[in-house]
């Protein structure tokens, strides 16, 4: 029987792909038993699928002063 | 004619850059560095542009090239590598959650949360907190998607570095995700 620990480490193995047939019974069994876990495994997949939705979620820009201040820099070089 | 240039690029491409750049570092400041540095690189190199690809694919070039260096140099700290890896202390001796980390149930409908808007940002707060190798690694396998061993190659660590360091990463998240969501 493995614990949680082992359990949390198998499920980030499992992501990406390298479990072997054993390890993914040992997991099922575990988070058959074990709620804390199901939240855990639950928990975290919300959580990685949603990181690789910031890219489009990312609103903030540089502000008008932000801006000038680029520009300044670039005009303070001459360009060669 | 420079100011046009210098002025057009920063209108064109500046907040594309930077919209780029924020979500993979998770700080404005250095963001805003980068795309800063990514226009300086690209005027001072101006004459090798010769217009084989695109203004905004060449700017986007040197802007990831940017963005690794600063990953790079943030894989080289050994120390900051070892303390990203220092024991979670989610669990005790016998392998089981402590209470204070044990997750809880959220109470949501986990294929609606990432809907909303507010979780983004809780989700922002908390990647923010994340080491900055920690964040390289976790940035380049979520948002990237590159394959683990080309993440350690590029950052020049071992997998099982690699491995700590982002099972460390969805632990913390995890932990703070529910601590900010849930105490409104």
């Amino acid at each position: 029987m493995i614990n949680c620990k082992e359990a949390t480490d198998l499920i980030s193995k499992k992501e990406e792909k390298k479990l072997s047939a054993q390890q993914n019974i040992k997991l099922l069994f575990h988070l058959f038993l074990c709620r804390v876990c199901n939240f855990f495994y639950k928990q975290n997949n919300v959580i990685i699928s949603s990181v690789s939705l910031l890219n489009k979620k990312s609103t903030t820009s540089l502000s008008k002063e932000e801006k000038e201040q680029m520009v300044e820099v670039l005009e303070k070089e001459l360009i060669p | 004619m420079q100011q046009d240039l210098a002025k057009r690029w920063v209108e064109e491409f500046g907040d594309l850059l930077y919209k780029y750049t924020l979500p993979r570092v998770s700080d404005s400041g250095i963001a805003k560095d980068l795309v800063q540095e990514t226009f300086l690189a690209a005027w001072r190199n101006i004459d090798n542009f010769k217009g084989e690809a695109s203004e905004k694919n060449w700017l986007f070039t040197i802007l990831k090239n940017k963005i690794i260096d600063h990953y790079r140099k943030a894989s080289t700290k050994l120390t900051d590598i070892v303390d990203a890896n220092s024991a979670y202390d989610g669990f005790n001796e016998n392998g089981h959650w402590t209470k204070a980390a044990a997750p809880k149930a959220w109470g949501v409908d986990y294929n609606t949360v990432i809907e909303q808007k507010e979780f983004y940002s809780i989700l922002e707060l908390c990647k923010s907190k994340l080491k900055a190798v920690q964040n390289a690694v976790f940035s380049m396998k979520y948002l990237d998607g590159i394959e683990s061993e080309e993440i350690c190659k590029e950052l020049n660590i071992t997998s099982s570095n690699y491995w700590v360091l982002i099972h460390r990463a969805k632990l913390q998240l995890r932990t703070c995700l529910e601590k900010n969501w849930f105490n409104k």
